[in-house]
């Protein structure tokens, strides 16, 4: 199992710097910041955040300090990450609205507000050791921001679907829409069980149902990621060969 | 989010053409607009245009507007006057921009 978690990590990060970067790209082309904030975001929390926090926890090999240090480094990049998907949650889908962005700001406040107690409580030697502390609870904000992407993401997705049928939505950009979706639930189910386990006292870091799980959601991220933002020439044409337009 | 123009336009013109109120007007056009997946601030002309055609004269009928083919033609006729702009900051137009990553 080991091994195919490691696999499956592995190729979930290779496939976020991979599209992190070209969608970083795209946003230094266009200077548009939806494509910056998630190219940034999935740069940090997928690509960064995981495996620092890997190293940071189970890399038993290395000095405290240095584990330290690593896990430091990654609850920066989640705080920065975290926080840009929800700001692109709040600029793309409730750009008018002012609860959201007051949203983004709770959420935010909360990731910096738990670094700073593990920092001036347990300390993060405690954490990388023995993942104890206040930083242990960052699974639930991730739990609602990632919940609030998915509400958002479904709702287009559903609007999509229904502009699709007059043959006023591409059909590439519903089936986007329904990947992004599903990639954030996953998101979710992945850090809820995380969350729970680690309110419950439950060890998931290194443990079989920790390997376990790293090893689906890693690979279900790696796919809905390929497919939503690198999709092959074939997958998109069988999409748009199941779009059918509505008969006027 | 404000309403768009096109929302506005159409509500304005089936009020005068229906005998509909204002509310009855606006509600039937919300409703229409619901079925079809936009939002009444984002809704552009062309896409309005397209929800006259294909399901502005049921939800007329349905209201005992007999002749609601009639009146959704000549609010047509209108809508295409107005300026079709398209945004880069819709959910849909950003999501379609994503897959251009090279």
């Amino acid at each position: 199992m080991e091994i195919v978690a490691a696999l499956a990590g592995i190729a979930s990060v290779l496939v976020c710097w991979v599209v992190s970067l070209r969608l970083l790209l795209l946003a230094r082309r266009t200077g548009q910041s939806p494509e910056l904030l998630i190219g940034l975001g999935l740069l940090l929390v997928g690509g960064l955040w995981s495996p620092l926090m890997a190293v940071g926890r189970q890399a038993t090999g290395l000095p405290d300090e240095v584990r330290a240090a690593v896990v430091v480094v990654g609850a920066l990049t989640a705080i920065c990450g975290m926080s840009c998907i929800a700001i692109f949650n709040w600029r793309v889908f409730r750009p008018a609205d002012s609860w959201a962005a007051a949203f983004v700001v709770v959420m935010s406040a909360a990731l910096v507000a738990l670094a700073l107690a593990q920092s001036f409580g347990t300390g993060w030697m405690t954490f990388a050791r023995h993942e104890q502390g206040p930083w242990t609870r960052v699974s639930w904000v991730g739990v609602v921001i990632y919940a609030w992407s998915s509400l958002e993401a479904g709702r287009q997705h559903s609007m999509l679907v229904r502009r699709q049928r007059l043959g006023l939505a591409d059909p590439v950009v519903t089936d986007r829409m329904r990947i992004w979706t599903w990639m954030m639930l996953t998101s979710v189910a992945a850090s809820l069980v995380f969350a729970s386990c680690q309110t419950l006292g439950i060890a998931v870091a290194g443990t079989t149902l920790g390997l376990t799980l790293t090893a689906i959601a890693a690979f279900l991220s790696a796919v809905f990621l390929y497919l939503a933002f690198m999709p092959p020439s074939s997958y998109l044409e069988s999409v748009r060969r199941r779009a059918q337009p509505m008969e006027a | 989010m404000a309403d768009s123009a096109a929302f506005e336009f159409v509500c304005s013109e089936l009020e005068r053409l229906s005998q509909m109120t204002r509310l009855e007007a606006r509600g039937t056009v919300r409703l229409a607009l619901k079925d079809a997946g936009f939002a009444v601030g984002e809704v552009r002309p062309q896409e309005m245009l397209v929800v006259l055609m294909k399901l502005m004269p049921k939800e007329l009928v349905s209201r005992g507007i007999a002749s609601g083919e009639e009146i959704c033609r000549e609010i047509s006729a209108g809508i295409v006057r107005l300026k079709d702009e398209r945004s880069t900051s819709t959910p849909e137009a950003v999501f379609s921009r994503l897959a251009g990553a090279r």
